[in-house]
């Protein structure tokens, strides 16, 4: 049973099937109660997202899906679908303020692709040609052993079927609820499939962003992505790794030293220390590695960092960047012209949250509070 | 000591509830949880065991990784491996239980197990609630449970 809208002042209940009752419960307790589902159901978004145990991407849109579903019963009366919806809204338009967009676009930016990573749908008009999506389908590997799709020969694609079988079932025969859920079980089955199919080619560019994160990274070219990574990565093998300049002030990340030297992944201790000392290392060009083969989508046309160039970032320094919605607000209250004491914290702390607990800090205990700018001042 | 007819007609329904519990939830529910947490133990760094194989590994690094170097709710965290272009995943450890346990002051492999283990428990409990919220019944909900955990865990899921 959910709770519906409002009517005469009482609390209206109405279950999946229509039956109707009223509760006599006050129009405050019924805000408190719809204001405390609110909040808690964004923090779980949140913490869904900020928290996925690999990636946000691989499960937050999963589980949001079937949130959705359940959170938005269309029998239901008008106001309570109207609330619901409204609540969905508020919350996506938050994620929306503190830059999640933004996130996704550097994540996908940063996503390790080939120097010949196409934009999205580079197909272009082949995508309205039948022939394109017939080869498509044809070339489909459904029974690869990273997919996990449907293949009649493997064991996950004998459960997938069964599953899709229930998912029918329960669409035809159930009650609303259980149909919802059927509905949305088949309509993430038919997802996933279409994503890998257009995984194919990589259709969506950089929107692939399987394991993007961790491909512009300290770690083994093979390790990171995993068996599915490794397929799509074929035959690049080893790659050096960058030296990217974090310039904290502006929110940049400037490209410098490139290496081919491994750092076991598995060690922080280990990698922090190999790290440390090839961080002092006399730079070599980045455009010469650029040249050697896999590293080249780190090229201008391939990931938009270049040699001594700039991107705009990375997808873990963007919440509270100077020119996101947290710093533009603190700029606000302390003055546009970047002379108050406040602008260097937001300029070197840019967590939103540790912006929050340290506005009270003092300007002398900024080194001690922002590991940032001693490195900065180190690298001075 | 004699028992009393009334007495004893309240106890055997108790004593029945209580067995069919035993027998329905508790019994299968702890074999299972003994089955997964040897095979999580045992399993070797395969594909699916505890933090197994390439993915596994990452996740396990870059989560200890952020809590060696970072601050409490820290959404950038910031180590000398982003001069080297490791730049650590955005991610709050401190938010997610399963990942928490790993700043636990154990040997890694223990480690590895709660933090698995609280995965485990949190995946149970939310299919447990997805399934009552659809309408079944308790035992058809905690079989349902037990059966997804049969699939996704070891040895079963292996």
């Amino acid at each position: 049973m959910v709770f519906a809208g409002a009517h005469d002042g009482a609390f209206d209940r109405r279950d999946e099937r229509g039956d109707h009752c009223v509760d006599t419960v006050g129009n405050d307790d019924r805000l408190v109660s719809k204001l405390i589902f609110a909040l808690v159901f964004i923090a779980a978004l949140f913490i869904a997202f900020a928290s996925a145990p690999v990636h946000s991407v691989t499960y937050v849109p999963t589980y949001a899906v079937l949130w959705i579903a359940f959170l938005v019963p269309f029998g239901l009366a008008r106001r309570a679908v109207f609330w619901r919806c409204g609540t969905i809204a508020a919350a996506l338009l938050a994620l929306a303020l503190i830059g999640v967009p933004s996130y996704l676009s550097a994540t996908a930016m940063t996503s390790a692709r080939e120097a010949s990573s196409p934009p999205i749908f580079h197909p272009g008009w082949q995508l309205l040609s039948p022939a394109y999506w017939r080869d498509l389908i044809a070339s489909f590997p459904v029974c690869s052993g990273d997919l996990q799709l449907m293949c009649p020969w493997a064991r996950i694609g004998w459960l997938d079927m069964a599953i899709l079988a229930g998912a029918i079932i329960l669409v035809l025969t159930g009650p609303a609820a259980k149909r919802r859920y059927g509905l949305v079980v088949i309509v993430l089955l038919a997802a996933i499939h279409f994503y890998a199919l257009l995984s194919v080619q990589e259709v969506l560019g950089r929107l692939h962003v399987k394991h993007a994160v961790s491909d512009v990274g300290v770690l083994s070219a093979r390790s990171p992505g995993g068996n599915r990574g490794r397929g799509r990565r074929r035959g690049l093998g080893t790659r050096p790794r960058c030296k990217l300049d974090l310039d904290a002030g502006a929110g940049d990340v400037a490209v410098g030293d490139c290496r081919t030297a491994r750092v076991d992944p598995h060690d922080p201790a280990v990698s922090a220390a190999s790290a440390r000392a090839r961080a002092v290392r006399a730079p070599s060009d980045c455009a010469r590695a650029g040249n050697q083969g896999s590293d080249r989508r780190l090229s201008a046309a391939g990931n938009r960092v270049a040699a001594r160039g700039r991107f705009r970032g990375h997808a873990s320094t963007f919440f509270g960047a100077p020119d996101g919605l947290a710093g533009s607000l603190l700029s606000g209250m302390y003055g546009a012209n970047g002379q108050s004491v406040m602008t260097p914290l937001v300029d070197y702390c840019w967590g939103p949250w540790r912006l929050i607990a340290e506005l009270r800090w003092s300007e002398s205990s900024r080194d001690r509070i922002c590991p940032r700018l001693q490195w900065r001042n180190q690298r001075r | 000591m004699t028992v009393s007819p009334a007495t004893a007609m309240v106890s055997r329904p108790a004593i029945a509830g209580i067995s069919r519990a035993v027998l329905t939830y508790v019994l299968p529910g702890l074999v299972m949880l003994y089955v997964i947490l040897s095979a999580l133990w045992l399993v070797p760094d395969g594909f699916a065991g505890m933090y197994g194989n390439h993915d596994g590994h990452w996740a396990s690094w870059s989560v200890r990784g952020i809590l060696e170097w970072s601050r409490f709710l820290d959404f950038s965290p910031f180590s000398p491996l982003v001069g080297t272009g490791s730049l650590f995943a955005p991610n709050l450890p401190w938010l997610s239980p399963g990942a928490l346990a790993l700043a636990m002051p154990a040997p890694l492999a223990v480690r590895h197990l709660v933090s698995m283990l609280i995965y485990l428990s949190e995946l149970s409990v939310s299919l447990y609630l997805l399934y009552r919220h659809l309408e079944f019944s308790r035992e058809q909900s905690f079989l349902a449970t037990m059966l997804y955990l049969c699939i996704s865990s070891p040895p079963f899921g292996e």
